[in-house]
């Protein structure tokens, strides 16, 4: 089975913030990727935008890296904003309650 | 492990729309197209059955014992799959009841999204294994 459009996940830095951009479906077998990628973007101490706009779809699996980055992001005292979501990633963050966990 | 007995519904016993042995969930969602076509599930109903059924394969594969086998059956305005494994199910603390944010532990998560996003999720043991059976309906067959 192809799966080329599974994950795919782009990080930009302009020297005053980190841009996380996936487009593709995250779930247990993905999720771990877009962890390694907020955690990367976050060692520069830089702000990280979360761009979801293009994620088709978000299991718990994702929903959970995304929670722990705002959590890491809060206790180090970073800043951590999720800029955009498609329409399937709102409803499964409003769904799970996660949605009032995310910095306004 | 939870030890209600599994009890299967009518619909169980007719010939199904798909079976898939042993996917990955990213196979499991994508086989979920026809089958929601089928019913005639949209936007996001078909979202809600791709996610539940999503969650229940992802804790069959990664909790359960192979095979797992996922069959599917499609009515007007409502899909039936059942998640069938070869374990012995999940604890009575595991069984999908409590929210994200509770404190202990995170197992669990994937069961409760599921039940949020089904009209009805059942599960039970029985002789193979252990079975857990979603209904999403759409809107006007709630």
């Amino acid at each position: 089975m192809a799966l080329d459009d599974y994950l795919w996940i782009e990080v930009e830095a302009d020297g005053t913030s980190s841009t996380v951009a996936v487009r593709g479906e995250l779930d247990a077998g993905s999720a771990p990727h877009l962890g390694e990628a907020i955690a990367q973007a976050a060692s520069t101490g830089a702000p990280i935008h979360l761009d979801l706009n293009e994620v088709g779809f978000i299991d718990s699996s994702g929903l959970r890296v995304v929670a722990e980055a705002v959590r890491l992001a809060k206790e180090d005292g970073r800043a951590l904003q999720v800029t955009a979501m498609s329409d399937a990633v709102r409803r499964v963050f409003e769904v799970s309650g996660l949605v009032r966990q995310l910095p306004s | 492990m939870t030890t209600t007995p599994y009890r299967p519904s009518t619909v169980e016993s007719q010939r199904p729309l798909l079976e898939l042995e042993d996917p990955a969930p990213v196979e499991a969602r994508r086989a979920l197209v026809p089958l929601a076509e089928a019913a005639g599930l949209q936007g996001t109903e078909a979202d809600d059955l791709r996610s539940a059924v999503s969650e229940v394969v992802t804790n069959a594969v990664m909790y359960g014992e192979a095979p797992v086998r996922v069959t599917g059956w499609a009515s007007p305005g409502q899909v039936v799959v059942t998640v069938s494994d070869c374990g012995r199910g999940p604890s009575e603390t595991e069984l999908g009841q409590a929210p994200l944010d509770r404190e202990a532990g995170q197992g669990g998560l994937g069961l409760w999204m599921a039940r949020q996003l089904c009209r009805e999720l059942v599960m039970g043991t029985h002789d193979g294994g252990f079975t857990v059976r979603l209904v999403v309906a759409a809107d006007s067959a709630r």
